[in-house]
């Protein structure tokens, strides 16, 4: 940076310290819609992979499977691919599962010792592998849970496919909005800053007529333009950062003082991956709002046909 | 140095700025271009500094044909040609020092460079005590001494000055034409549009006169 750009940026900001604090401060509130927005789409995501990760298919076992039986079909489950383990859970640990959970509103009759006055079904309880993804996890449950229901002695396989597809439809939905929203903010952010460039361009016509006649390349001329758009991008990227996880602290603040807890244990902070794009996003479109209108400086003409000899 | 051939210049409302213009200036001369208001002499300069084109005919200065200029090599073509203009247009926020060192900046010159060329012109127009001054704190004739000093600071083997008197009082106008010859003496193609007649005859140099475009005298 020569000393000619490091004495624009100086002047823009003391001679124009108005235009420039507005102009931080607009680009900072459209940057932090930005930052929540990625926020939010952070933490669905994460709590569809945590409950994700806990999903298991449930084989519910015919009573009359015998032992060789069901020794088989732990191995035929256990030998699809994505199943990490399957684990026996007879009638009686079933009925002892569910005393333990749901203690004296338990029927009377899971409370005795005739099995025959139990009604739960002996299941397979199948842990599926950590690492599918969350976009294939749906998908690999469904087709494992039609092989598994086509083997014989299983009565019926579940897997919550019903909160997992209305998470997922949620979550595509979410993600549209965001890339709308994305989209639209952007546009938003290139005006601003393009405004900005525009106001400082529009005070500096006599000067870059002056450069012009002294010999500068438009390239040169536009350059400071380019880096004050940029550092303002970048700057009101770092002050969104701030404003966000302000606002993201607040919020979690309070859901946990509403007892929400579930809510403030799996809400995060910004992930560094997403806080590098919003810091990249702000420096890129500061650069693109400001290129859009210093690409009107050319060397032969002034700008806007001022005539240098008028 | 600067060569008009068979030149006009016509504007897109129809007004014809320059008629057949035909004159040659030779490098080192120091040449004065008379004439009243609306004569063409701004479009004369307008032609020199590659800001315009010729509608016909040609315009050579320093070796380069106008016409055939790209627009990429304009910024340099300009950097052979100082301009001097009667309201000065001087960075109003920039010291004098920085108004002065700005075509060097603009070609790249080291800063070390740029701070010795700098002094040593501002001392021959008489304002090195005031290198830290904006050009808003200083007098007209002073101003008008930061603008020559700014087009000779990069030794252009063209300068042209457009009424650089124009503003100013008799005593500062022959302290301006003083420095101009200063610079002819050292070898610089000097070019003076002015309508000061009295200025013009006291001084022995070669005159151009136009009148409504058309050259009228060449002595």
């Amino acid at each position: 940076m020569n000393s000619y750009t490091l004495n624009h940026l100086k002047k823009s900001i003391s001679e124009h310290s108005a235009t420039f604090l507005a102009t931080l401060f607009s680009m900072s509130v459209v940057l932090s819609c930005l930052s929540l927005l990625l926020l939010a789409r952070q933490n669905l995501i994460s709590m569809a992979e945590k409950w994700g990760q806990d999903s298991e298919i449930t084989a519910y076992i015919d009573d009359d499977l015998d032992q060789k039986s069901q020794l088989n079909l732990k191995e035929k489950i256990e030998s699809l691919e994505g199943v990490e383990a399957a684990s026996y859970v007879s009638k009686s640990e079933a009925a002892k599962k569910f005393l333990a959970r749901m203690g004296h509103l338990s029927p009377n009759f899971l409370q005795s010792d005739k099995a025959d006055e139990n009604p739960l079904p002996a299941t397979f309880d199948i842990k599926m592998r950590a690492d599918i993804s969350l976009g294939d996890r749906l998908g690999v449950l469904k087709a494992t849970s039609e092989k598994i229901s086509s083997y014989v002695g299983v009565t019926e396989v579940t897997f919550g496919q019903g909160w997992m597809e209305t998470w997922g439809k949620f979550i595509q939905k979410f993600n549209f909005a965001t890339l709308a929203s994305i989209g639209f903010v952007l546009v938003l952010g290139l005006l601003i800053i393009g405004n900005a460039t525009r106001v400082s361009m529009e005070r500096r016509l006599e000067e870059i007529e002056v450069l012009e006649l002294v010999g500068a390349t438009r390239a040169w001329i536009r350059k400071p333009f380019l880096i004050e758009g940029a550092l303002l991008g970048l700057a009101s990227a770092v002050l969104s950062l701030f404003i966000s996880s302000f606002l993201n602290r607040a919020v979690l603040g309070y859901f946990s003082d509403a007892g929400w807890i579930w809510m403030s244990d799996s809400s995060l902070e910004l992930s560094w991956l997403s806080a590098l794009v919003i810091l990249l996003t702000g420096l890129f479109f500061g650069l693109l709002g400001s290129y859009f209108c210093v690409r009107k400086i050319n060397s032969q003409e002034s700008v806007k046909g001022n005539d240098i000899y008028a | 140095m600067i060569e008009f051939h068979h030149t006009y210049k016509a504007y897109p409302n129809g007004y014809k700025a320059l008629r057949d213009v035909t004159f040659k200036i030779a490098k080192g001369e120091f040449v004065y271009l008379t004439g009243p208001s609306g004569a063409g002499k701004t479009t004369m300069f307008k032609l020199i500094s590659a800001y315009d084109r010729p509608t016909s005919g040609n315009v050579r200065i320093a070796g380069r044909e106008i016409s055939m200029l790209q627009p990429k090599e304009l910024p340099f073509f300009r950097r052979h040609v100082g301009v001097i203009y009667q309201d000065f247009r001087l960075l109003k926020n920039r010291t004098v020092f920085e108004n002065v060192a700005l075509p060097l900046v603009v070609r790249g010159d080291s800063l070390l460079s740029i701070e010795k060329r700098v002094m040593t012109v501002l001392d021959q127009v008489s304002l090195f005590a005031k290198k830290d001054c904006l050009p808003l704190e200083m007098s007209g004739g002073e101003q008008q001494r930061v603008a020559i000093a700014r087009a000779l600071v990069h030794q252009p083997e063209v300068l042209i000055a457009d009424e650089p008197t124009g503003n100013l009082d008799p005593t500062l106008s022959e302290d301006i034409i003083s420095l101009l010859e200063s610079a002819n003496a050292r070898g610089t193609t000097v070019f003076v549009a002015t309508h000061d007649h009295d200025l013009v005859k006291r001084k022995q140099a070669r005159r151009i006169d136009i009148l409504q475009g058309e050259l009228k005298s060449d002595s």
